[in-house]
């Protein structure tokens, strides 16, 4: 039989700290205990347990041996990230990134919407989408076209997401990317987007969910292509 | 430009300052939205050395017993998630999220909800979520961790 070599040992060992083999005592068993266990030096064991050492699942303690899950590197970083450096990061966010978290965020949105909407909520949105359908003028339309988004997500009824949305709307706000919508801008791609503001309507009006859902992710993929080109997903 | 900067980080700051009051609920259901959808995109996304990352961190809340530090390691491991789909937005998102969750009453709900038998069945969870990443399937990570966000759900509040 071929000698046990110190990274099959780390592996082994590994496994048998995670699947709570030692998990009452919380001790490895000492060098010589595992030389004789795996047949092999004492040198190799250390190396062994070094590894695990590393990846900080044990640790060494002269006198007590080696303890399993004693120094952990606690409670890692887990203090939230100061609001300035947030702020500073959402500010620098790529155009793609934003339509990809729309990309994931929205249709949910739009299903909690045709579940959730008031009366004056479905209204606020319609007035919406038929203010947007019915002018040419950029400026004006791209107004619209944000209040359709909002009221969208206001009718979640969920603060949060609301506030998720105001987020992503300040940072679509900057120059760096209401650019690359002003420069897309065309009466086609215009009534494109008013065809599919009004299937969306259509689905919240029905109350239907999946449709909802369906035709928000439909809208945002059809303008993910017109903004960044065919290949992105 | 500098101007147009400043006033988009004012703007940012009034969200932030209104989003640190979200109700726990309103936060469950965001992440229900977007933590799967995060495994899905890290299944795919993730180099072979963010895998690494959230690994470590999964083994380190396995061998974590004690509250605090397996919270700790839970925690990073939902943020390593995050990080590896590698889209800045998602990750700051993440940072939001937390920033919340870290507020006292938050504290308070998820202490009154801990137990040793949770904690195992998290680990549970836990594995299978990275089980699906390193196989890099994506709807099986993003079922996963759903389920996962499920069972948190109903631990903190009983629905």
């Amino acid at each position: 039989m071929t000698k046990l070599k110190s990274g099959d040992i780390a592996t082994d060992l590994r496994d048998r700290v995670l699947g709570g083999e030692w998990a009452a005592t919380k001790v490895v068993p000492n060098e010589r205990a595992l030389s004789l266990e795996y047949g092999v030096a004492r040198n190799t064991i250390r190396r062994a347990v070094g590894v695990l050492v590393a990846e900080g699942l044990v640790s060494r303690h002269v006198g007590r041996g080696t303890l399993i899950g004693d120094s952990l590197p606690a409670a890692p970083p887990a203090g939230a990230k100061d609001l300035v450096q947030i702020i500073k990061n959402l500010a620098g966010t790529s155009p793609l990134d934003i339509m990809n978290i729309r990309l994931i965020i929205e249709p949910q949105a739009a299903a909690a919407a045709a579940a959730n909407a008031s009366a004056s909520e479905l209204a606020a949105i319609v007035e919406a989408h038929d203010r947007a359908s019915a002018t040419p003028v950029m400026e004006e339309f791209e107004r619209w076209d944000t209040a359709f988004h909002h009221s969208i997500f206001a009718a979640t009824r969920n603060d949060l997401l609301l506030n998720l949305n105001t987020i992503l709307s300040i940072i679509r706000s900057q120059p760096r990317i209401s650019g690359i919508r002003r420069r897309g801008f065309t009466e086609d791609t215009r009534l494109k987007t008013c065809t599919q503001h009004q299937a969306i309507v259509t689905a919240l009006i029905a109350r239907d969910t999946d449709s909802a859902s369906e035709a928000m992710r439909q809208h945002l993929m059809a303008r993910s292509r017109t903004l960044f080109g065919a290949s992105i997903p | 430009m500098i101007q147009n900067t400043a006033q988009t980080e004012a703007d940012l700051l009034a969200v932030m300052t209104s989003i640190a009051g979200s109700s726990p609920l309103d936060v469950m259901k965001v992440r229900m939205i977007v933590e799967p959808q995060a495994a899905a995109v890290a299944a795919a996304n993730a180099r072979e050395s963010d895998i690494e990352t959230i690994r470590h961190a999964h083994q380190m809340a396995v061998i974590s017993v004690e509250k605090d530090a397996f919270e700790g390691w839970d925690g990073e491991f939902h943020k390593r998630i995050f990080e590896s789909t590698r889209n800045d937005f998602l990750t700051t998102l993440h940072d939001i999220l937390l920033a919340i969750r870290s507020r006292p009453q938050w504290i308070e709900l998820k202490r009154k909800t801990f137990s040793p038998t949770r904690r195992a069945l998290y680990c549970e969870e836990h594995a299978a979520i990275l089980a699906a990443i390193e196989v890099r399937d994506a709807q099986g990570a993003s079922e996963s961790m759903r389920g996962h966000m499920v069972a948190v759900q109903r631990n903190m509040f009983g629905t």
